[in-house]
């Protein structure tokens, strides 16, 4: 023990090294590797902040440089790439050696380097990389070098829904890095999927004028009521979803009314969208819209200056994800004010419109706070809820849905903290696909006087309000899952009860509160 | 400690060799100190993945700057003090992540049902407090060492500490 220990450090102090410990446990790691990947990086560095950036995080090899074209008007050989060894190398900040150079780190071996010119938004439309620190606007246009050779990819790699990528050797890889911005990070493409690069890379979209349909949003004057889709619900337990042609937008809704959130990182408040499609659909889709009831605009994606349009390309062979349907994309639609939108759906030769309003995520709590009707404990003792294992991403819960509760001392208080005259005990709610939120929950005890707090602080707050967007992610969580970590502050041991109110419905989970 | 292990004599001759570019001795200080390195790294970023990569980022600086470590004696805090700067920056890179707007983008954080108590409670510290438990109960390392690793006065990170401990005994109490 170091020489000025306390005595709360002696107590802590075990679980903390337990803690740490847990994260060593099992690992052999190749001292050598690690030692040689150190060496390696430090002698490759190149002056490039953001590309060395890339490659330190990532242990990535391919580069795509986002790199001042130095004759804008020079479109280089769209359909096929520029390679060093046709001599044809475009005049960029990237030179031909200097690609290799790049290319040529963390174990990789270069025998090709090509370069293309096309646009992010181009490029994720058919592969599936994961969305990094700062990336350029969709449309703008990028360099993209290419290698082929071989890459024994990647230690630290996750696919879009979280789950861990297996180390596997590749031939032919290309990443995307902004270098040549200052202070904006990296960008990083790979194609997560596994699925080979191909070797035409995907060109920048048609320009509008030549193919997009023109946008057909209806008009609605100021004060009109605005001409809302209405939801389709199944009522099988299956997400409700807003359109009618064949790619549906699956969006927290009720009445007609969508509800949007502040998120972090710009001004542009959040609609957390889901996009599916029939499992045999394939083709490019196009995501348009604006306000209908004023001249705001909509966009998608980045929060402080997103994208005034998206473009989806579906293609033959993706797994269904919810309700037995594509999701095509999970994407955030952007508006900045309350108000009458409408989005235009195109796919070939077929365009739809889905018609919203826009509210706070506040209105929809309002909307929520029905009656607390909890169940009653009875005499037979505290009719806990069952638990399941209807959660693929952790392993308990309780509940059957679509609403789950799970945590590591759900049903004692024995390991928590009292403060305030309630005690801790913390809870990670889960909702599926089928619930898009916003979920309110409230609660009591049901086998004597009691009341259920939520919260983490000295005066815990009476409800518990879950947004629609979650930051939260855990390993193996598929597309559409959220997860929400909060903590249940009961005042004292019993039967506890908490009603679960949404635009699908209300809901209870009881459990035993114990010491 | 490893460097224990094999005397301090041997230990610092290795220093000086990879000082000097030696592959070998390189590869030996990797091993004597990975795991601490990595114990440091999941204590400051709370994920195990993250600290892979925080691990990696260190051994990288630690190789780059080694000819600038002024008292080889002093090499394990020196490390240590390196990994938990590199898990500091990890979780901002991991934040930025988080924030960005796509679901599903984000793998750094994980619910391990098990630590799931002392998981909670070290996130809601900041990545600056974790560092200074990491410094303080992985690195062995006094007020005083983690003081002038950091450039704050020792009664100041006596005072941190103690804050840190009573505030990580009340979330993690069974009485």
């Amino acid at each position: 023990m170091t020489d000025d220990a306390d005595v709360n450090e002696l107590h802590v102090r075990p679980k903390l090294l337990a803690y740490a410990d847990a994260a060593v446990t099992g690992i052999e790691a190749d001292h050598r590797e690690i030692a040689r990947r150190a060496r390696t990086r430090s002698a490759s560095r190149v002056p490039l902040g953001g590309l060395v950036v890339a490659l330190l995080v990532v242990g990535v090899v391919v580069l795509v440089a986002r790199v001042p074209i130095i004759n804008p008007g020079s479109r280089l050989d769209r359909a096929s790439a520029s390679s060093c060894a046709d001599g044809v190398w475009p005049a960029t900040a990237i030179t031909c050696d200097t690609a290799f150079r790049i290319g040529s780190q963390a174990g990789a071996q270069v025998g090709r380097a090509r370069i293309w010119l096309t646009t992010l938004g181009a490029v994720k439309a058919s592969m599936h990389p994961t969305r990094q620190v700062s990336e350029p606007a969709e449309a703008a246009e990028v360099w993209v070098i290419v290698y082929d050779g071989f890459w024994r990819c990647c230690p630290n790699a996750f696919d879009e829904n979280g789950n861990k990528i297996p180390q596997v050797d590749q031939t032919r890889w290309l990443v995307v890095a902004e270098a040549a911005r200052e202070g904006t990070g990296f960008i990083n493409l790979q194609d997560w999927s596994g699925k080979a690069v191909p070797e035409l890379l995907p060109l920048p979209p048609r320009s509008p004028s030549s193919s997009k349909a023109p946008l057909r949003l209806p008009a609605v004057a100021a004060g009109e009521p605005c001409p809302v889709s209405q939801p389709t619900t199944p009522g099988n337990g299956q997400a409700s979803w807003l359109g009618d042609g064949p790619v549906r937008l699956v969006v927290a809704s009720s009445g007609g009314a969508v509800f949007f959130e502040t998120t972090v990182g710009g001004p542009w408040k959040a609609i957390d969208a889901i996009w599916t499609a029939a499992p045999d659909f394939t083709g490019e889709v196009l995501l348009r819209g604006a306000r209908l009831d004023g001249t705001d605009e909509l966009g998608f994606g980045d929060p402080a200056n997103p994208a005034t349009e998206r473009q989806i390309v579906a293609e033959r062979g993706q797994a269904p994800g919810i309700d037995g349907r594509l999701v095509l994309a999970t994407t955030m639609i952007r508006v900045k004010v309350a108000g009458c939108y409408g989005l235009q759906i195109d796919t070939e030769g077929l365009s739809s419109i889905v018609v919203f309003e826009a509210k706070p995520i506040e209105d929809a709590f309002s909307q929520l706070e029905r009656p607390v009707l909890l169940p009653a404990a009875g005499s037979a003792g505290c009719p806990v809820t069952s638990t399941t294992g209807s959660v693929p991403f952790i392993p308990v819960t309780l509940g059957d849905g679509p609403v789950y509760l799970a945590g590591g001392s759900r049903e004692s208080i024995a390991n928590s903290a009292q403060t305030g005259g309630y005690w801790f005990i913390k809870a990670i709610w889960i909702a599926n696909p089928e619930e898009s939120g916003p979920i309110l929950v409230r609660g009591g005890r049901i086998d004597a006087p009691g009341d259920l707090r939520f919260g983490d602080r000295s005066d815990p707050a009476g409800d518990l309000r879950l947004p629609i967007h979650s930051y939260e992610h855990t390993g193996g969580q598929p597309p559409g899952w959220r997860i929400f970590n909060a903590y249940l502050r009961p005042p004292s041991p019993g039967c506890y009860a908490v009603q679960l109110d949404t635009f699908s419905g209300s809901r209870w989970l009881v459990f035993d509160v114990s010491l | 400690m490893g460097m224990d292990a094999v005397g301090p004599d041997a230990a610092l001759a290795q220093v000086e060799l990879a000082r000097d570019g030696d592959e070998e001795a390189f590869a030996w200080i990797v091993s004597v100190h990975h795991a601490d390195v990595m114990r440091v790294c999941v204590l400051v970023s709370g994920s195990r993945d993250s600290a892979e990569e925080a691990a990696q980022a260190t051994w990288t600086q630690v190789w780059r700057r080694l000819k600038t470590l002024r008292d080889p004696t002093r090499l394990r805090a020196w490390i240590l003090a390196i990994a938990a700067n590199e898990a500091r920056q990890q979780v901002r890179r991991e934040r930025l992540r988080r924030l960005l707007p796509q679901r599903g983008s984000d793998a750094s954080v994980e619910v391990d049902l098990r630590n799931l108590d002392l998981h909670a409670a070290l996130r809601s510290l900041s990545a600056d407090d974790r560092r200074l438990l990491a410094l303080r109960h992985v690195g062995g390392l006094s007020s005083e060492e983690i003081g002038a690793l950091l450039h704050a006065s020792p009664p100041a990170i006596r005072m941190r500490l103690s804050r840190l401990h009573l505030r990580l005994r009340r979330e993690l109490s069974d009485d």
